[in-house]
């Protein structure tokens, strides 16, 4: 078993390696991933995460069985259902609900950008299929739909029986979904909003968007268990739901831990836990609970030892998220000497804005989506944004500015203007591309960061502070 | 000068000159005398009667093309944003079109991320007074109960402005002017079909963008005097291919593609652009409530643009249109980063092909005075092929 040794390092115990060898021959053997493919991802693996951590390797380990998973899905016999990135309303986990493993319900490019792009580094020829096919290179489009594209076209990942579409958030993600609806036929389930808040309206949620929300997650929810030939159960629901709730837990405990100073772990790898939630089938949820109940206590460790990658005292800043593909990224903000305790992902102070009384789950969702602030507006980006700066007692902003992704497309220029104007603290626009290091690499980016950080450095040395005005 | 398509005077294209050259001044003294100029992101979504029933000026903000403006957009937004988009920023701040500065208000319709953005921006660096409004994105009762709830506080917000009510009597008066101009400019479209070309596609362009900005009444009396110099001309047969041009946006000023069609020997027949053809299509029912049929009319009957889900009526819309029109080839012009527009066009050739056996040539634009040589060659080639088959 060639995989053998990768797959421990990354969490998996001797039995279960055992029990799914046959899985794991095929899967592989499907992706073409043989020894040397394993060699480079272990180099990866111990190049860019933190695997002292066992909540960090248990995660890569719950990434790569989620991959097998999603390769294999058709011939095991399973309904297939994508949602495309970035996934809305609670719909995955209340269809992989009411499936109970007979249906797998996952962010397929999710799976892949990390699995098959971030640790195995085997990701560009899916994405150069998907540029021939659907999405061209050099209009700055987004990797994510790329690889969706792509890895069905090379028969990598199975045509699903069902796509489920959001028509508001993303343009691309949409067209996406309608080019497949169109040239294999999968029938859709969209779910449209509208984004048309006036610039001082959040933390209010306007009561007409909010049921239009709703009613489109409820409408998406019937018809999808309506072509699935299921049964909406709202018990089901609940007992995933708790289970959920306590992966949303960890993840409320990993940022209290990332407070501490220094943060007792790179932003990166939290990163690759935290978005479990988002692309995780039905069956792998409870491994995924497993490796964030493993990295609670073990940062909080770190946190009483006053461990961290980066000593006591560095200077602190917040971003969207960390390029996850790329490695080089995350290592210069930290050889910069700068901390990243929090990012606009990882922020769920929205949580404290829910009403614990709802109608009904697709209220509830609704209203959990729109004040994440995300599907909001970019006023709401930059409301979570001061928050952060404010809790986390931060010292700069360094924004991971997408060329790729239109709907984050003004958070920057906006978010510099605001918070320096208002805190007195830098911020940092970083162009980058999330998903695709083709476009632009880490290494691209050395100047900028390191100058970056000897500024946050040199400031904090003179004791120059944040000020609200 | 016009491209003229027959032999003899046409006066009507003449006096249009005249009046677009002076409505920035007819503006300015309306504007003195206490009329509100309300300026709008055009694509069809913005019901120009409610501004008309509150004695307000509708005014399409649609000028587009140059490099500069884009340009300086750059200090507000990333380049990654629609052209048209970052033009309109850029606009705003250079100052230089008065279209931009009169307005009182600007109308957004939240359709898109690039318009979402747009909107986000002018409010944000304080460009002006904004009013957004959402435009859902599928065609069904709720979404429809959205846009209508959309268009009812727009209403309220120029009623605001202006102090005058849109009555449902003023609103039916506006729907029937409104109703007027597009059965004209359906009447000018239809003659298109003929093989005996009587108008250019330049000239056609240049009506539907002067709607957007001269007086109504004035427009109406423009098209109908142009209806009757067409109606007792002598059209001789156009020979060149016959063109369907479409994409994401046309906007005023931005000629480079028609005049490349027509030096090259061919003919723009008829255009399907977010400021076209989908404000004419349709006319607005004038029996019940008004705010209903407008948003029926606007929403719900509109031909869709390509960020609708499912966005195959527009497609099918254009293959209809090839067939009606008698269509040689289609031009497919795309603004960069309007994403929904750049994906379908990697899936639209094949239908078309499929469906007519046409070709399609696809364009992208920055507004970018270089891309002109490379475009040159290949609308030639395109026409040139054409011919050849």
């Amino acid at each position: 078993m060639y995989y053998a040794d990768l797959l421990k390092l990354c969490g998996w115990e001797r039995d279960q390696i055992k029990r799914e060898a046959s899985r794991l021959d095929e899967a592989f053997g499907i992706l073409g991933l043989g020894p040397e493919e394993m060699k480079t991802a272990d180099g990866r693996v111990r190049d860019g995460y933190d695997i002292d951590l066992m909540g960090v390797r248990k995660a890569l380990g719950v990434w790569i069985g989620g991959l097998v998973d999603v390769v294999l899905s058709k011939k095991e016999g399973k309904k297939i259902v994508y949602y495309s990135f970035p996934p809305l309303g609670g719909l995955g986990g209340r269809i992989s609900a009411i499936g109970k493993g007979e249906i797998l319900c996952v962010c397929p490019e999710f799976i892949l950008d990390i699995a098959l792009g971030a640790i195995f580094d085997r990701i560009d020829p899916i994405m150069e299929t998907g540029e021939d096919k659907a999405l061209p290179h050099g209009a700055a489009l987004c990797a994510m739909n790329k690889i969706r594209v792509g890895a069905i076209e090379k028969g990598i990942i199975p045509v699903p029986d069902l796509l489920l579409a959001s028509s508001f958030y993303c343009d691309q993600g949409g067209q996406t979904d309608e080019w497949l609806r169109e040239v294999y036929g999968i029938p859709w389930v969209v779910l449209d909003n509208v984004m048309d808040s006036a610039w001082d309206e959040f933390p209010t949620l306007n009561p007409e968007r909010l049921s239009y929300m709703a009613a489109e997650i409820e409408n998406a929810w019937t018809e999808a268990a309506e072509i699935l030939g299921q049964k909406p159960d709202e018990e089901d629901w609940g007992e995933y739901a708790e289970l959920y709730s306590r992966f949303v837990a960890g993840i409320a405990e990993t940022n209290s831990a990332m407070r501490a100073d220094p943060p007792p772990v790179s932003q990166s790898n939290l990163q690759l836990v935290r978005f479990l939630r988002n692309a995780t089938s039905y069956d792998r949820f409870p491994d995924a609970l497993e490796a964030i109940e493993r990295l609670v206590p073990e940062l909080e460790e770190r946190v009483k030892s006053g461990k961290g990658p980066l000593p006591k005292g560095s200077p602190r800043v917040t971003s969207f998220l960390i390029p996850q593909r790329d490695h080089a990224v995350a290592h210069l903000i930290e050889q910069a000497g700068i901390a990243i305790p929090v990012t606009f992902l990882s922020y769920d102070a929205y949580t404290g804005m829910l009403d614990p009384t709802y109608a009904t789950v697709a209220e509830k969702s609704a209203r959990t989506e729109l004040s994440r602030g995300l599907y909001h507006s970019t006023a709401a980006i930059l409301y979570w944004t001061r928050k952060a700066v404010e809790d986390f007692d931060l010292d700069g902003v360094l924004w991971s500015q997408p060329i790729h992704c239109r709907p984050m497309a003004s958070s920057g220029f906006i978010l510099k203007k605001a918070i320096e104007e208002e805190f007195g603290i830098p911020v940092l626009i970083l162009e980058v591309d999330w998903y695709d290091n083709r476009v632009i690499s880490g290494e691209t980016m050395r100047t900028k960061i390191e100058t970056f950080g000897h500024l946050l450095a040199a400031k904090k040395a003179r004791g120059e502070t944040r000020h609200r005005s | 000068m016009h491209n003229r398509m027959w032999d003899g005077e046409m006066k009507t294209l003449d006096s249009l000159d005249i009046h677009l050259k002076n409505r920035a001044g007819e503006l300015e003294g309306l504007k003195a005398e206490g009329h509100k100029i309300i300026g709008y992101y055009p694509g069809g979504y913005v019901p120009e009667e409610i501004i008309l029933a509150c004695d307000a000026l509708p005014v399409g903000l649609n000028r587009g093309g140059e490099h500069e403006p884009v340009l300086i957009a750059g200090a507000y937004l990333p380049r990654w944003i629609d052209t048209f988009c970052r033009s309109q920023i850029g606009l705003k701040v250079l100052g230089g079109e008065p279209a931009y500065n009169i307005a009182d208000l600007f109308v957004a319709p939240v359709t898109d991320n690039n318009v979402r953005i747009l909107g986000d921006a002018w409010e944000f660096y304080r460009l002006g007074e904004i009013f957004k409004f959402g435009v859902p994105h599928r065609k069904t009762e709720r979404a429809l109960k959205y846009y209508l709830h959309g268009i009812n506080a727009l209403k309220d917000k120029i009623e605001d402005l202006t102090g005058q009510k849109a009555t449902e009597e003023r609103l039916n008066e506006a729907i029937h002017l409104c109703n007027r101009e597009r059965e004209l400019f359906r009447k000018i479209s239809f003659m298109r079909k003929s093989r005996a070309l009587s108008l250019s596609g330049k000239d056609y362009i240049r009506l539907l963008h002067a709607s957007l900005w001269l007086d109504k009444s004035v427009m109406i009396e423009i098209l109908e005097s142009l209806v009757r110099e067409m109606e007792g001309m002598e059209v001789r047969p156009g020979t060149g291919p016959r063109i369907l041009l479409t994409g994401s946006t046309l906007a005023y000023g931005d000629g480079k593609i028609i005049n490349l069609v027509e030096e090259a020997g061919g003919n723009v027949v008829i255009e399907h652009f977010a400021e076209g053809l989908r404000n004419y299509w349709d006319d607005v029912a004038l029996d019940g409530n008004p705010m209903n049929a407008l948003a029926e009319s606007y929403f719900h009957r509109r031909i869709t643009p390509a960020w609708f889900r499912p966005s195959r009526e527009m497609r099918d819309f254009l293959i209809k249109l090839a067939g009606e029109f008698s269509i040689d080839g289609v031009i497919w012009y795309n603004l960069m980063y309007r994403d929904s527009y750049t994906v379908q066009a990697t899936l639209f050739p094949k239908i078309l092909k499929d469906a007519t056996g046409l070709p399609t040539l696809v364009i992208e634009s920055d507004y970018d005075v270089e891309e002109m040589g490379p475009f040159r060659t290949r609308i030639e080639t395109f026409i040139e092929i054409i011919k050849g088959s």
